[in-house]
Parts: C-alpha cells; sequence; structure tokens
C-alpha cells in the first residue's frame, strides 16, 4: 500500500470526460449543491460528491474481506490514529481495476478464498449472507464516526467512516500473502446513499397520478432523486412500475402532477427536458431493421449529438457494451439481451444526466448484467443518476443506493436502501410492507396429499 | 502556362493513340465513327428539307440543342476534364491557369468533334459561301461559346458539388436525361417532320435570339442579304461569351483558393448505407431510416407492388366505356402518383411501438413528417417526370407537357402532405414489424376502413383544384394556360404540402404519447 499525494484523487477520471471532484479533505464543501448550473448542460465538470469507494485514479487493491469482518474496537482506535489528509487516500479500491466477474460474484467466490481471512469464517461461509453484514457494519460505522466528531470536528463523519475503515486495515491488515479483493457494489452502494443526499435533486416528481378510467396505474408518487444516486424501483407485478417510469421519461402522460429534471417540467417543455433524460422502456420495439451500429447513430442524431460525437461516442458505447461483432447485423437477429443492450447504449448515447431504465437487468446474462452494472455505475460516480426497476429484490439491494416500493400504484416506502430495509432483508422488508399473505394458502388442492381423494 | 497546358493536352489527346496496336484501332474506329456523325448531324436538315427547302429553322434548331448540351452536359459529367484544383500545387497565377485551360480546352476531344461538324455545315452549305466572312465569324463564335460554357459549367459544378457527391449528381443528370429523352425526341421528330411547319418556325426564331441559336442565325441571316440582323445575333452570343470568360476567371481563382471540406465530419456515418448519403440532421436520419425500411422490410415492397397495378383496372375499365384515348393517357400516372404518396398514411403505425425513440428524443412532429415523406419524394419525382415525358408522347401533343406536370406534382404533393397528416392523426392496426406481409393485423377494426376511406376522399378534394387548372389547359391547349397549369399545380402542392407537415407536425408534437399508446395496443 502506497500512499497517494493528496491531490490525486482530483484527477479526472478518464473515460467520464466529466472531472469528478472527489470528497477529499472537504466532501459538503459550499460549491457541492445549489451552485449547479442547471441550465448549462454538461461539459462543466459535475460537481458532486461521490463516495469515497468511487474515487477516481486511485486504482489501489484493498483488502476487503478485513475491512467488513473487522471488529469494532479497532476502528475506535483507528479513528485517533487517522487525522493526516493522505492518510485516506490510501486504500482506495479501484472500479477500473477491478475485474469484473469478481465484482459481482464476490459473495459467492468468498468461500474460495476462506485461508486467507480465517479471522472471521463466519461472515465468509455462507454467500447470501455475505451482503447483509455489512450495512449494520456501515451503519455502525456512521454511529461511531458521529461520536468522534465531536473531536475531530473539522472532519465530516461519513469521510470518518471510510477513513476509519481504511486505517484500520492499514494496521490490521498485513500486506503479505493476503489475496486482494474489491469491494463490491453493495459497499460502494451504501457508501454512495450517505453521499448522494448532500447532492441537488435532479428528478423530482410531484403527486404524479395515472388513471385508466377507474383504474390507478399511478397514485400520487412522489419521488426525489439526487444527483450521483442510484434507485432501484421495486414493487409486484402490475403495480405501475413500468407507469411511473415511462411518465419520467416523456412517455405516457399523467392525468395530473408533475415531473421535473433539473427543474425542467417534462411534460410542459419535453424537448429540453428530453435532452437531459435517457430512457431505456421495456416491451418496446426497437427500429430493429437497421444494423447495431445504424441504431445507435440514429438514437445518437435524433438526441442532438453532434456527427462529429456519435462515431466517437457509439463506438465506445460498442466496445463497453460487447456489442462490437454485432454492429453490423440487423437489431432484429439480436437475442434478447442484446437487443437489451444496445436499448442501453442507445439511452447513453447523448450523455443525459438521468438515466430512466425499465427492467435493464432482463433477459442480461449474468457476465453482461456485471459489466452493465460497473457502467451504470461508473455513470453514477461521474454525478449521474440511475432510476431503474426491476424485479430483483437482491440485484437493487446489491447496487442501489436509494429505493421505492410501489404497491397499487402508490409509494409505500422510500429513501435509502437501508432506511427502507431496517435493518432486515429487502426481500422480508419487502414482503412485509406489501403484505402478501402466507404463500401457497389455499393451493391445498394443488398438494397432492390433503384433498385429493 | 499556356504554351504547356496546350502540350499538356496535345499529349493527352495523342496518349489514345500509344500502346497496343488494338487500342490504337479502337481510338480511330471511334474518332472516325465520332467525325462521320458530325457530318451527317451537318447534312440532316438539308436532308430533310429537301435539296432546295428552307433549311435554316432547322439549323438554327439543331445548332441551339448541340451547343446547349455542350453547356448543360459537363454539369454533371465531368470527371474526364483537366480542372484549375490540379494547378492549385504550382507557383502560377490563377489568371494564367484560367487563360491556359481555356485556350487549351480547344485540343479537347468534344471541341474537335464540334470543330468538325461547323466544318462540314460550312462545306455542305453551299448558300452561305457568299456570306463568307458571316460564316467564319459564326462558326468560330459557335466554338468558342462550346468552350466557355463547357469550362464554366464544369469549374462550376466542380467547385459547388463534392467530390463525395459527384455520384449523386452524376444519377440526377442521368434521371434528367431519362426523364426528358421522350419529349425531346418527340418534338425533335416533330419539328424534322414538318420543316416548314409553323411551330419549326417560332421555335427557330426564339432560338435564333438566344446565345445558343444566334450564331447560325446570324449566318442564315448574312446570307440571306441582311448583314445587320446578322450582327445582332453575333452580338447576342459575343454577348454571352464575354459574361461567361468573366464568370470562368473568379471560378478558378476561388477554385485554388479553397480546399474541399475535409470528410471526416462524415466518418461517423461511414458504412451506415443511406445514413452514409443523408446529413446529421433529425429529418434526414429518419429519412434514411425510412429508406433502409423500405429496402428491407417485405411490408412495405408488397404495400409498393400493388400501386402499378390499379391503373391498368382503371384504364381498362375507362377504355369498354368508352372514354377517348387521348384522355386516357393521362390518368395511369396521376393514380400511380396519388397511391404513391398515399401509402404513407399510416406510416407511424408501420414503425408500431418502435416510435418510442421518436417521442423519448423529443424529436419535432414536423422533423418526423418531412423524414417520412423521403421516399416518397426520391422515388415519385423521377416516376412523375419520365412518366409525364411518356404520357404527352403516347397523347401525340407535346405542348401539354408543362401542364401534365403540373397536375401530376400537384396529385403527388397533395397526396403526401394529406397523408403526413393521417399518419399522425388516424393510426390503425397493420401488420407488424417482422410478420409476415401477407399477414392479417394482430389486431383488427378500430377504424382502419375509416381512416383509410377518410385519408383518400381528402386526398381527391384537395387535389380538384389542381386537377380542374389542367383540365382547362388540356382543353385549350396554349403556352400561356400550359404554364400556368404547371405553376398552379406545383404552387398549390407545395402549399397543401407544407400544411400538411406543419398540421401532421402539430398533431404529433401535441399527441405523441398518445400515438405510442395507440401502436402498443395494436402490437
Amino acid at each position: 500500500m502506497s500512499n497517494l499525494p493528496p491531490n490525486a484523487e482530483f484527477a479526472p477520471e478518464p473515460d467520464s470526460g466529466a472531472a469528478v471532484t472527489g470528497q477529499g479533505a472537504d466532501p459538503v464543501s459550499p460549491e457541492v449543491d445549489e451552485s449547479v448550473p442547471r441550465t448549462v448542460r454538461r461539459r462543466v465538470p459535475r460537481r458532486v460528491v461521490t463516495p469515497g469507494a468511487l474515487r477516481p485514479g486511485a486504482a489501489l487493491p484493498v483488502h476487503e474481506p478485513v475491512n467488513q469482518s473487522a471488529p469494532e474496537p479497532v476502528r475506535e482506535t483507528a479513528v485517533e490514529y487517522a487525522p493526516e489528509a493522505d492518510a485516506e487516500t490510501v486504500a482506495e479500491p479501484a472500479p477500473e481495476a477491478r475485474p469484473v466477474l469478481m465484482a459481482e460474484s464476490a459473495p459467492e467466490t468468498r468461500p474460495a478464498r476462506e485461508p486467507a481471512i480465517e479471522s472471521a469464517p463466519e461472515a465468509e461461509g455462507q454467500p447470501q449472507s455475505a451482503v447483509e453484514p455489512i450495512a449494520p457494519e456501515a451503519e455502525a460505522a456512521v454511529e461511531a464516526a458521529q461520536e468522534v466528531d465531536v473531536e475531530a470536528e473539522t472532519r465530516p463523519e461519513r469521510e470518518l467512516g471510510t477513513q476509519t475503515v481504511e486505517t484500520e486495515h492499514a494496521q490490521a491488515a498485513p500486506p503479505a500473502g493476503r489475496i486482494e479483493m474489491p469491494v463490491p457494489s453493495v459497499v460502494r452502494a451504501r457508501e454512495r446513499a450517505a453521499a448522494a443526499a448532500q447532492n441537488p435533486v435532479v428528478l423530482r416528481t410531484e403527486m404524479l397520478t395515472k388513471s385508466y378510467g377507474q383504474v390507478h396505474a399511478a397514485v400520487e408518487v412522489s419521488l426525489q432523486v439526487h444527483a450521483g444516486s442510484f434507485t432501484g424501483v421495486v414493487g409486484p407485478n402490475g403495480a405501475g412500475k413500468t407507469t411511473v417510469l415511462s411518465m419520467i421519461s416523456g412517455l405516457n402522460r399523467p392525468t395530473s402532477g408533475r415531473v421535473t429534471v433539473h427543474d425542467i417540467d417534462v411534460w410542459a417543455n419535453g424537448p429540453a427536458a428530453k435532452r437531459v433524460i435517457g430512457s431505456l422502456p421495456d416491451r418496446l420495439r426497437l427500429f430493429d431493421r437497421l444494423s447495431g451500429a445504424q441504431l445507435l447513430y440514429y438514437a445518437g442524431v435524433l438526441q442532438g449529438v453532434k456527427e462529429s460525437v456519435v462515431a466517437t461516442r457509439a463506438t465506445e458505447l460498442a466496445h463497453a457494451f460487447g456489442l462490437e461483432p454485432a454492429l453490423d447485423r440487423p437489431v432484429s437477429d439480436y437475442s434478447a439481451g442484446m437487443q437489451k443492450k444496445i436499448g442501453l447504449a442507445c439511452a447513453m448515447i447523448h450523455a443525459p444526466d438521468v438515466l430512466v431504465l425499465d427492467e435493464p437487468f432482463e433477459a442480461i446474462d449474468p457476465v453482461s448484467a456485471s459489466n452493465v452494472t460497473e457502467i451504470l455505475e461508473k455513470f453514477v460516480a461521474g454525478g449521474g443518476s440511475v432510476v431503474m426497476s426491476s424485479h430483483s429484490l437482491d440485484l437493487i439491494q446489491r447496487v442501489c443506493d436509494h429505493v421505492a416500493v410501489i404497491v397499487d400504484g402508490s409509494v409505500i416506502a422510500q429513501g435509502t436502501v437501508d432506511e427502507v430495509r431496517g435493518g432486515v432483508s429487502l426481500e422480508e422488508r419487502f414482503r412485509h410492507l406489501t403484505e402478501s399473505a402466507e404463500p401457497g394458502k389455499g393451493l391445498e388442492w394443488l398438494h397432492g396429499s390433503s384433498d385429493s381423494d | 502556362m499556356v504554351a504547356r497546358l496546350l502540350r499538356l493536352r496535345l499529349a493527352l489527346l495523342l496518349s489514345a493513340f500509344r500502346g497496343p496496336l488494338s487500342r490504337v484501332a479502337r481510338h480511330a474506329l471511334i474518332g472516325v465513327l465520332a467525325v462521320l456523325a458530325a457530318v451527317v448531324l451537318a447534312a440532316l436538315p438539308q436532308f430533310i428539307s429537301g435539296p432546295d427547302g428552307a433549311h435554316a429553322p432547322l439549323d438554327t434548331i439543331l445548332a441551339a440543342v448541340v451547343l446547349a448540351a455542350a453547356g448543360i452536359v459537363p454539369l454533371f459529367l465531368n470527371r474526364g476534364h483537366l480542372e484549375p484544383r490540379q494547378f492549385g500545387q504550382y507557383p502560377v497565377r490563377s489568371g494564367q491557369v484560367a487563360t491556359g485551360l481555356l485556350v487549351s480546352t480547344a485540343l479537347s476531344g468534344p471541341v474537335l468533334w464540334l470543330a468538325a461538324w461547323v466544318i462540314a455545315l460550312v462545306v455542305l452549305r453551299t448558300e452561305w459561301h457568299e456570306a463568307w466572312w458571316a460564316v467564319a465569324v459564326g462558326g468560330a463564335l459557335a466554338l468558342l461559346l462550346a468552350i466557355c460554357g463547357a469550362r464554366v459549367a464544369s469549374g462550376l459544378a466542380k467547385l459547388v458539388v463534392s467530390a463525395r457527391s459527384s455520384g449523386a449528381v452524376h444519377a440526377v443528370g442521368l434521371l434528367l436525361l431519362v426523364a426528358a429523352l421522350p419529349v425531346v425526341v418527340f418534338a425533335v421528330t416533330q419539328a424534322l417532320g414538318s420543316p416548314d411547319g409553323r411551330i419549326t418556325a417560332d421555335a427557330a426564331t426564339v432560338l435564333g435570339w438566344t446565345p445558343v441559336g444566334a450564331p447560325l442565325a446570324g449566318i442564315a441571316a448574312a446570307a440571306a442579304g441582311d448583314p445587320e440582323t446578322a450582327l445582332l445575333h453575333f452580338g447576342v452570343t459575343f454577348a454571352a461569351i464575354a459574361v461567361l470568360i468573366a464568370v470562368w476567371y473568379p471560378i478558378v481563382r476561388l477554385s485554388l483558393e479553397r480546399v474541399e471540406r475535409p470528410a471526416d465530419p462524415g466518418k461517423a456515418r461511414q458504412g451506415l448505407d443511406w445514413f452514409e448519403r443523408f446529413s446529421a440532421r433529425p429529418d434526414s436520419v429518419i429519412g434514411a431510416r425510412a429508406l433502409t425500411y423500405w429496402a428491407r422490410d417485405p411490408r412495405y415492397r408488397v404495400g409498393l407492388a400493388a400501386i402499378p397495378l390499379a391503373p391498368v383496372f382503371i384504364v381498362l375499365a375507362l377504355w369498354v366505356a368508352g372514354v377517348d384515348p387521348y384522355l386516357l393517357a393521362l390518368v395511369p400516372l396521376p393514380v400511380v402518383l396519388l397511391l404513391f404518396g398515399w401509402s404513407l398514411h399510416n406510416d407511424v403505425a408501420m414503425d408500431s411501438t418502435a416510435i418510442w425513440l421518436h417521442v423519448a428524443s423529443g424529436t419535432r412532429g414536423a422533423a418526423d413528417r418531412l423524414g417520412r415523406l423521403t421516399p416518397i419524394m426520391l422515388f415519385g419525382l423521377p416516376v412523375l417526370l419520365v412518366g409525364s415525358s411518356v404520357t404527352v408522347t403516347i397523347m401525340g401533343d407535346w405542348r401539354v407537357l408543362p401542364a401534365v406536370i403540373g397536375l401530376n406534382l400537384a396529385v403527388l404533393l397533395v397526396s403526401s402532405g394529406v397523408s403526413s397528416v393521417f399518419s399522425a392523426l388516424m393510426p390503425y392496426p397493420t401488420t407488424r414489424p417482422g410478420d409476415s406481409p401477407f399477414a392479417q393485423p394482430a389486431v383488427s377494426g378500430s377504424g382502419s376502413g375509416l381512416a383509410q376511406s377518410l385519408s383518400m376522399v381528402t386526398t381527391v378534394v384537395l387535389a380538384l383544384p389542381a386537377v380542374w387548372v389542367a383540365a382547362v389547359a388540356f382543353g385549350d391547349v396554349s403556352f400561356g394556360t400550359n404554364v400556368w397549369a404547371l405553376v398552379v399545380g406545383a404552387g398549390y402542392g407545395i402549399v397543401v404540402l407544407a400544411l400538411g407537415v406543419l398540421i401532421g407536425g402539430r398533431i404529433f408534437d401535441r399527441a405523441a404519447p398518445e400515438l405510442l399508446a395507440a401502436t402498443q395496443t395494436f402490437d
């Protein structure tokens, strides 16, 4: 582990194009929130607080298992040891350096690495719960940080939280013979949750309602999405997720209510608002007689991208989504997952500030899914916001920092993932919120043994 | 510089006679045949009008056609020419390049052919020999006009049209030729058929005062013992040559100073078929997309295949009913164009739910409408030109050509305009993308009959004013009524089309989400 110079964290991210301000020494600096030039689109670096985990340019490995299973007392002491500005840059996980597969399947691969981390076997043993222990721990970290905050007044809380963790393995983790593990999405998501709360709200829906006669598909939906946050929209089938998302992206006119992006009303000033939104609807066709390259170009030009830029963006997106070999084939020949991916690429080609994605991971294979997650996390790290719906609570819990639960067209819970789930797993919480009856009740006839005779 | 360019020209000319024997023989044969053709062309008027008939009008008309071609053809066909830009890297003043090119053009193949034609004329027209000064001046003026006209035309074309789009310009030229050929052939044969006719004489008089017809008209006047008129004719051509030379020098200077825009911005479109040929604006890419779909999606082809069949049945029915064949010849083309424009009236539904991309990107309705018109205009206008020309040939009266073009333009533009409104206003279920083009729509009913009949009736009703004006022109065949019919047809059609695009675009802007919802119910 080497020490980076303090200003290394301000290095612009090489591929996002927009310089990103790392949290560094003053994460809640005044320029962060209200000074965002809202009408001026992009090219101005998005000044957004990003969690330390996603700080660009810091391509250093992390001994993450220790990080997870570290006992509390160590952290307490660690706080005192960590006043130096350069210490906090030590253990940055590296989004770029992180191997794609490892990041996503980290819980699963962990048991294999058990010999290296005997100190915390119970946390490592069950892959499913690998996600679980982190959040309470992170909360505790924040709590701890708040306690210390009085002493270290100059130091904002969240930073202390990360810092403690880092310094602690500067102490506790002997560098020799350890297997270096990248930080999984879930840790970044938790860190991001606190960071994003500091950012201005980019997308706001106010009392959004959609009725089809007597049927109410969405009832007074009010959501807020901060810059640099990854928001998941979950709900049972037919709850109105697609309706809400398509009202946000301007595809489905609400019966009443308002949607604003950067204070531009989507339904009053559509063309301007749509320049900052990238959308991927579910179950709508693409212009699939075009080849992949043609479709990307088409979408880029329609969304107002200059011709000189379209070419490079299209190639880079195709490369990022692994679509290069298929670019010359008609999109109608693509598999469902590839169509999702080219749709995603089309949604991103105009570098929007907000991505509204309806079921982006449906039909995408696991490897590509982790790839897509990585792309989206980078997008969020650069200050963009993602709103996505999914059936997979596991996925939402893993990659999202905020979540909104929609049931029967109304939002019944929203906030950071930790707030919403309140200590239990999201799935459990979700089941509780939706109050679904005992599964299988009333299906006795199906079970054969009871009353089949 | 001038001498050097002349030597270069000579070398280029003689290079045709170097190399293998077969190649030399081929070029020599071509040369001999070309000279023979020139002699035949020169002899043609005399041959037609008889040994002592009045062939002067025919001479003037033919000369006008030949000299006009010398100025028009290089606009489209100029790849083989020496051009100013080729000398851009040498330390020469643009004036020298211009003079050198102008002078050295005298040694090019086409000009030598024209010279052969002029010499043949001089030799064959024995009655001119007394006014030898007029023959010399007229012949020289004709050659000079041809040289300057060709140079200016090719220079302008090279300056304005980029090398990338020269293929398209070539195609346009070919198309115009194809479109004009029936009428020109018809008009010329009619003129040659009645060398003493009033039409021929009138045409010759008019053409005699244009720069292209004036040289021979002047010679004829001098030969008839009227040197003042001859000088006036020559003056017209001389003035034209002076203007052309005055234009030529700035063209050369501009060509040497300007560089063609580099191809880099076009890179985004490389290898994207139709998208390569259209600019990166929403309406253009929608047009390119529409063309791609027409080529790749069988649903469009099947829809179009039926269009040529419709007029066959209509003409048969009318013929059985005993309609005058003269009027019958007018019927097929408007019917085809009407159906062609009308075929667009459910275009949004053909896209199915893919239209979401236009909605989500905030594409302007007018751009969407305009883009969809691209294939109609790209194929409709050539069909219109060629078809109109064929129509008047069948009718046997080329004087109604303007009215025929006006009528057909109005029908095509009106039907396109009405379709632009209806495809945004009343989409109805159609075959889904990827389904067999012969399959029934997945969802039926819900206003398909209404939308079809309403759009058709609207088109026919809106086309009536232009049809009426054209009918008046057919009844009273005069130049004035015909040109009026053309102006009214084109102007009225453009107005209706513009209104259709604006109204349809407005509807699209306001109701795009509802349009998307409608296509979702069809899918």
